[in-house]
């Protein structure tokens, strides 16, 4: 035992005040750094590293406090802090005298204070100010965390800040700077202190024989040191920031109440524009989480769709900050939708076919007032009609025209269309008409911002409504005597020359096409009038290749050429006179071994034929032309044939004349 | 060592074998007589022939059956002698060989030979009996079948049916026409054996071997045209006397053109009409029947009308002129 000294505190009591005195030295900055950055936008360290470690400190605090407490009730040697705690409560009116003189006796120490017991009645005013203090800092700050967005809790927590500041600093400055004071350090740290410093301090606790008349609990120029220091330290920061910096920065918190001291983030711009943002209470209880009612009060459209259970929203339950977390941000993205793994169907337009393909701004796009997509809006798209979507392309047809009558989800094209033009329409499609395209005749035109337009009443049932009339009136538009939808020509053309023309045409002639007669006059029409029945007036080649006229002169001529007539020769009663027909027809006129004579010149011409193809086939590409003059040989020679048959043997052999 | 000649051994019979292989020479011409008769690798060739029968031969090579094959217009026809079933009669066997004509595998330049018609048996038939002291060749005397027309209707099968469907009284052969008669030995030679050997040969009436036209036979007419008028339109007819149509033929475009012209009092000889006959035209005029045309005179009238055949060529327009005959006006 010192003899000099006096046990002041048990060494529970310097334990419990040492680990309080460090956690809440963690809060009261860390807290501070939040504030600071908040306010002033000074970051000391980052905010979402302060602020959690504010948090766990906070809960390492609670729980200290709250395991010494249990502790406590089971321990005889925790039983001193009770009584400690016990004293602050313990209030003389010698205590509220001591309190009233004490703010003199800081400027002038010959102001006379009553005397004190073991804790003088500032010790006592701080441990429940710090208690209080506590009390309201975990109530708040577990609030904080377990009732998000209540208003209340982060107001107090917020204000009980500048106390605790406070009263932290008259308590450190009293035990560590002020002299008359700071030997009583000793006692949170060693237990003891100086028996003549409590006799002074503390004499209703250590009585004195002599005690003393007067002692001086501040020293004010220590005060004056300490005020012009913590100055000093302020002039310094706002130097460092800038003072204009920081005169906005005041003007601006004064401006808003210092909202931004608990404000945890920006709101998205598009809350941030309306005008009661900046009342926290439009959104914010004082006591509760924000309810859901205040988001819908401007949300109406989904107040509407929770109200009938409809749409996406109407299934789901819980607040809006489920999903919708604010403060993220002035550009945060708090819809917190995964367009990828969104259901559609359970909101009130499921997705059908080509539908479910499309991107999500196809349709939820907020258009501008010149109908120009400015962003993505998923409430509110309206989705009654098609007509809500797409732009009607059909000419002539009103808008509430009902498309899913013709069109269904999985696309627009032909083979998707419920549309059948016989069933459907007074116009029935047949033959050729069943396969084109729609738009051959329902004309397409594009408008000019790109949406088609397609023509789909009025077109007309006549030919001549889509059909040009290539015999330029020649045939009084009396299409469906020649022409059927089957098709234009060939077998399809239902024209029977013999039927519907004064002309009879034979056997020979019946397969012939129309136009190796028929020839386009200079515009390009055919005008089906009637031609010479001769055969010189067409077959007129065949002509000149019996009088063996060629492009280079006279080649000698056919001994039939001017003697026989063509009819002698070739039978027009059938459409493939046959080999032995012509063998026949030699026959006739001369005698029965002609018969044989045909068939041995159509040997030796075939003969020829191909021994000339071969000898074709097998000269060089590069042979001055000899190629060339052969193979033009060879086809005269086969368009000759027996026409002029000494002629065409000698364009067969070997040195014959030029074609 | 010498070397003994071999010509001692034989020394006993050098001459009397000297003058046997010199008699035979000399009558046999130093060569003998059995080619003429015999078709080997060598066929009994005209020239052959020649060396005594010179006058026939040398009417044959002007004849059509001379340049039978080797015609231009035959090859041309042909397709270069490729179609065989005209080679038979272009060129054919010895006729009595085969019962029909068929061709020979050698010397076929000689188109329609002597052999063709009468080589037989390595004998040579004709219808006339030798007259000389010695034949060279082995001969069968065959009177009458030279002397039909169905000996030529093997190859003219056309022209043969023609003669024989005609309805005539009295019915000339072909051989009667076409083979003129002429009076002469039958042998003719310059070098001095066959001169001696034909010596002895008399003068007889044979036929020349011309096979063309013989226009002037004594008792036919063979074309008879008349002139009827009948006002301003005259009427030609023209009546075919021969016995085989105008013009006959089986192959080979065969035509007559029938000129009719009008002679002017000036005597300038105005064409007025052209007529072509052709059998595979249909045109040609059958035998004993006859075809008529109409026709005006030209301005300036005539005289006379003048009726022109001529065997025409069917291309180039070459024409021979076979018969004319001028019927006055009245």
């Amino acid at each position: 035992m010192k003899p000099h000294s006096v046990r002041r505190f048990t060494a529970v009591e310097i334990v419990y005040h040492t680990i309080q005195l460090v956690l809440y030295l963690i809060l009261l900055v860390s807290g501070g750094m939040v504030l600071l950055q908040r306010l002033f936008g000074v970051a000391i360290a980052d905010l979402a590293v302060t602020v959690n470690i504010h948090r766990v400190t906070g809960f390492v605090l609670i729980a200290f406090i709250v395991q010494i407490i249990v502790i406590s009730i089971f321990s005889e040697n925790f039983r001193p802090l009770w009584e400690t705690f016990a004293d602050a409560f313990r209030w003389f009116y010698r205590d509220i005298v001591w309190l009233i003189k004490m703010s003199g006796h800081t400027f002038d120490s010959r102001v006379k204070l009553p005397p004190s017991g073991r804790f003088n009645p500032g010790q006592k005013l701080h441990l429940l100010v710090i208690y209080s203090l506590l009390l309201v800092y975990a109530t708040t700050g577990l609030a904080m965390i377990f009732v998000p967005g209540a208003l209340g809790p982060w107001v107090a927590h917020t204000i009980c800040f500048a106390p605790s500041a406070l009263f932290l600093a008259i308590h450190l400055f009293l035990s560590v700077v002020n002299p008359p004071t700071r030997k009583a350090i000793k006692g949170v740290v060693t237990g003891y202190v100086p028996l003549d410093y409590a006799q002074e301090h503390h004499p209703l606790w250590q009585k004195s024989a002599d005690p003393v008349s007067h002692t001086s609990h501040v020293s004010l120029s220590a005060v004056m040191l300490a005020t012009l220091a913590s100055a000093a330290i302020v002039a310094g920061a706002t130097w460092y920031v800038g003072f204009d910096r920081v005169k906005l920065k005041i003007i601006h918190i004064a401006h808003n109440n210092a909202r931004e001291a608990f404000l945890p983030g920006m709101l998205i711009s598009a809350h941030a524009k309306e005008p009661d943002a900046k009342q926290c209470t439009s959104c914010h209880d004082y006591l509760n989480s924000p309810p859901a009612s205040k988001c819908l009060k401007c949300h109406q459209e989904i107040l509407a769709v929770i109200n009938n259970n409809q749409g996406y929203h109407g299934t789901l339950t819980g607040p809006c900050r489920t999903c919708h977390a604010e403060h993220k941000g002035l550009r945060a993205d708090i819809t917190s939708l995964d367009i990828k793994v969104f259901n559609h169907d359970k909101t009130r337009y499921a997705l059908e076919g080509k539908h479910r393909g499309l991107e999500c701004k196809s349709c939820h796009k907020q258009l501008n007032k010149n109908n120009e997509p400015t962003k993505t809006k998923f409430i509110g798209i309206a989705f009654e009609t098609c007509m809500d979507c797409h732009q009607n392309p059909h000419l002539d047809t009103k808008d509430n025209h009902d498309c899913l009558s013709c069109h269904n989800m999985d696309g627009w094209t032909r083979k998707q269309l419920f549309f059948d033009h016989v069933r459907n329409c007074k116009y029935k499609l047949k033959g050729e008409h069943i396969a084109i395209s729609c738009e051959k005749c329902h004309i397409t035109t594009y408008k000019e911002n790109g949406v088609k337009e397609v023509k789909l009443i009025n077109i007309g049932s006549a030919c001549k409504d889509c059909h040009k009339d290539v015999h330029d009136g020649q045939m009084n538009n009396a299409c469906d005597v020649c022409h059927s939808e089957n098709g234009w020509k060939g077998r399809h053309l239902l024209f029977d020359h013999n039927q519907h023309s004064s002309s009879k045409l034979d056997a020979l002639h019946a397969r012939v096409s129309c136009n190796l007669c028929h020839l386009p006059d200079k515009d390009k029409i055919v005008r089906y009038t009637p031609l010479p029945r001769q055969c010189d007036t067409c077959h007129t080649d065949i002509v000149d290749f019996m009088n063996g006229n060629l492009p280079d002169g006279n080649a000698g001529a056919d001994p039939h050429a001017g003697r026989v007539a063509c009819v002698d020769c070739h039978t027009t009663d059938v459409a493939k006179q046959l080999p032995h027909q012509y063998a026949e027809k030699c026959e006739d006129c001369h005698n029965p071994r002609y018969y044989g004579l045909y068939f041995d010149w159509e040997k030796s011409i075939a003969r020829g034929m191909k021994s000339r193809l071969s000898l074709i086939k097998s000269l060089e590409e590069n042979d001055n032309g000899q190629r060339e003059r052969i193979t033009a040989k060879v086809n005269v020679a086969e368009k000759i044939g027996f026409h002029n048959i000494q002629l065409s043997k000698r364009l067969l052999e070997d040195n014959s004349p030029q074609p | 060592m010498r070397h003994k000649p071999i010509k001692t051994r034989y020394k006993n019979f050098t001459w009397p074998l000297f003058i046997i292989l010199f008699v035979t020479s000399a009558i046999s011409g130093c060569k003998g007589f059995g080619h003429l008769t015999r078709v080997e690798t060598v066929y009994p060739k005209a020239s052959f022939c020649e060396e005594c029968h010179g006058d026939v031969c040398r009417e044959w090579a002007d004849s059509p059956h001379a340049r039978a094959f080797t015609s231009s217009t035959f090859r041309m026809a042909t397709h270069d002698y490729s179609f065989t079933d005209c080679l038979g009669c272009h060129a054919p066997e010895p006729a009595l060989l085969a019962t029909q004509a068929e061709c020979r595998a050698i010397s076929r330049e000689e188109g329609v030979t002597c052999a063709s018609c009468h080589l037989e048996e390595s004998k040579m038939v004709g219808p006339l009996t030798p007259t000389g002291i010695l034949a060279p060749h082995p001969v069968k005397v065959d009177e009458n079948r030279h002397r039909n027309s169905q000996f030529c209707g093997r190859c003219h099968e056309g022209t043969f049916k023609e003669w024989a469907d005609a309805k005539a009284e009295k019915k000339h052969t072909c051989q009667d026409c076409h083979m003129p008669p002429v009076k002469r030995r039958i042998t003719q030679s310059d070098k001095p054996i066959p001169k001696l050997i034909v010596a002895t040969e008399e003068i007889t009436q044979q036929k020349k071997h011309t096979f063309g036209i013989y226009r002037e036979l004594p008792d036919v007419e063979p074309f008879h045209v008349t002139v009827n008028r009948d006002g301003d339109v005259f009427t030609l007819a023209l009546e075919n006397n021969v016995p085989h149509a105008l013009p006959t033929g089986d192959f080979g475009m065969r035509m007559v053109t029938v000129d009719i012209s009008a002679v002017q009092a000036n005597d300038e000889v105005v064409l007025i009409k052209r007529l072509e006959l052709m059998k595979g035209l249909r045109t040609a005029i059958p035998p004993k029947c006859s075809a008529s045309w109409s026709f005006s005179l030209p301005p300036g009238g005539a005289k006379a009308v003048r009726c022109v055949l001529s065997r025409s060529h069917v291309n180039s327009g070459e024409r021979e002129e076979l018969y004319h005959i001028e019927v006055p006006i009245i």
